[in-house]
């Protein structure tokens, strides 16, 4: 069967010509045999999705599905707790950890009728990885094995990649949802900081981070998005506002819209690839042709975002894992526990200063959005390295394109906008303003609308 | 106003001197081996590095981000 998109299932659901139990059937069964390939999956939770499945086939029999995720196949990145399935952040420190209650998430994406099929492998609690010396191996990159995914969410991206879930959950910090989307050539989005509840989600570092979902295309992201966002008391950085419509005007184009592009973030700060650079021209050119005015943007340098993001990251995920540190220093994987011990030299006054300069570059941002309703820029450097490169600072020598937004709380949605000299995707990044997460949407669907790449997966075992 | 500037030395991106780590280290209460610590001591550079790029020169009330707003408590 071919990977049909979360929009196409709900469309053959409701013409009958595709049921719940059949999708979910082969997704699991493809799912399970490609796993000791690309290693995406740390747990299957098959009894349970067969249950539910057939619960959401008997809906649709009925007409009385939930709506468009009912019945579609998804997974979650193993720091969403699940109410009695084992969530462990990827991790020997929770091997044995079995929630009580589910996150708001996933009791969300639940009552929505969606279908988990299990727990998605992570970079140990978000940070650490790609390492291979924890419980499970590190997820592979589906378009070449030998590449990296991306993290944090890097099951995820490679789950939706290889087409064995429809959607699934990731989380972003630093850019984990946007790296393995851009790596893996998927679709995703991270939202305004405070659109989604965090709520029974591992965290990493609580003032950057946010919840947020990876799909094969950008209407995909909006479908699953709009059934998370919304204010949770739970959480206390949830914003007290109502959900954003985000499917009303996805296909509104992108007529007079103000797009800038920050060249100077991928041309001077950090050099990319020439694939990359023709991605972004090239999506930039499809822009104007739709009928956006393109400008370009100057911020604060690339470098400058970086080291207020990392020593706030860094100073925030040492407090999370300070207890455990003393206590369980060897269960946690060399990288993790290093790049932790680095971060646990760092002083109040490096933190202080981190969150003084974050605010003045959010102020920097917010003054070029008054010029622009979008910014355009890199996901990546270029397409996936091969795995082995990912050494433990390799992440701490050079800035990425995510952790500005990270900072300025912006929603970014990740395209893919071309392919490589080596065959694998390389993924853009569409930034909007706070909680304008439906126009990022917006233009990230024109833009996959007029690029149309969407129809090449990669080449995995039948 | 007040300005206080900051001195920028080569030392802000070098790694940290060991007596320093490891004491930073015994605060956390994480104990190393000898390579260990030097490996993780090495990158301690690039903390170093990101503090002080972090460093810039403002007015010294001037307060961008960590202010306190006490909240009425719900009746």
């Amino acid at each position: 069967m071919t990977t049909p998109t979360i929009a196409e299932a709900a469309r053959l659901f409701a013409a009958k010509t595709l049921s719940p139990r059949e999708l979910v059937r082969d997704c699991l069964d493809r799912a399970e045999r490609l796993n000791p390939v690309i290693h995406a999956f740390i747990r299957f939770t098959r009894e349970a999705a067969l249950a539910a499945a057939a619960e959401s086939e008997t809906r649709w029999m009925k007409g009385a599905q939930r709506g468009p995720l009912d019945g579609i196949p998804i997974a979650h990145k193993d720091i969403y707790e699940t109410a009695g399935v084992v969530t462990t952040g990827h991790s020997r420190v929770l091997l044995h950890h079995v929630p009580q209650e589910d996150a708001a998430t996933v009791r969300q994406w639940k009552a929505a009728g969606a279908v988990s099929l299990g727990k998605l492998a992570t970079h140990e609690f978000a940070w650490g990885g790609p390492s291979f010396d924890l419980p499970w191996p590190p997820a592979r990159n589906p378009w070449d094995i030998t590449r990296f995914t991306g993290g944090s969410s890097s099951g995820t991206g490679a789950a939706v990649a290889a087409g064995v879930i429809l959607g699934g959950t990731g989380s972003d910090t630093g850019g984990s949802i946007r790296m393995p989307a851009a790596l893996c050539g998927t679709a995703g989005i991270k939202p305004t900081y405070g659109l989604c509840s965090r709520a029974g989600v591992l965290p990493l570092a609580q003032s950057l981070d946010t919840t947020g979902p990876l799909a094969w295309t950008v209407e995909d992201c909006a479908l699953l998005l709009q059934a998370m966002a919304g204010h949770d008391p739970a959480d206390p950085s949830s914003a007290d506002r109502p959900a954003p419509d985000l499917l009303g005007g996805l296909r509104d184009g992108v007529k007079g819209l103000r797009i800038g592009v920050i060249r100077h973030f991928h041309e001077t700060d950090m050099p990319v690839s020439p694939g990359m650079q023709t991605a972004i021209d090239t999506a930039a050119a499809a822009l104007r042709e739709a009928g956006a005015e393109v400008g370009e943007a100057s911020l604060p340098s690339l470098q400058a975002f970086n080291a207020a993001g990392w020593v706030i990251l860094a100073a925030e995920a040492y407090a999370v894992h300070e207890p455990w540190l003393r206590t369980r220093y060897r269960d946690y994987g060399e990288f993790l526990r290093e790049r932790l011990a680095v971060a646990a030299t760092l002083s109040a006054a490096d933190y202080i200063q981190a969150q003084r300069r974050r605010r003045e570059l959010a102020d920097a941002v917010g003054e070029q959005m008054r010029h622009f309703d979008i910014l355009l820029t890199a996901g990546s450097p270029g397409e996936a390295r091969p795995i082995e490169q990912m050494t433990k600072w390799a992440s701490f020598e050079g800035p990425n394109f995510t952790i500005p937004f990270n900072l300025t709380g912006q929603p970014g949605v990740v395209v893919t906008a071309g392919f490589g000299q080596g065959g694998l995707p390389l993924g853009i990044q569409i930034i909007g303003r706070p909680f304008e997460d439906a126009m990022a949407l917006r233009v990230g669907h024109a833009l996959e609308t007029v690029l149309g790449l969407r129809g090449q997966r990669p080449k995995l075992p039948a | 106003m007040l300005h206080l500037q900051h001195q920028r030395t080569d030392a802000m991106s070098d790694p940290l001197s060991r007596p320093a780590f490891d004491t930073a280290m015994a605060r956390a209460g994480i104990v190393l081996t000898e390579a260990e610590a030097e490996g993780i001591r090495a990158a301690t550079a690039h903390a170093a590095r990101f503090a002080a790029a972090v460093r810039v020169d403002r007015p010294v009330a001037h307060e961008p981000a960590t202010t306190f707003a006490p909240q009425e408590p719900k009746r």
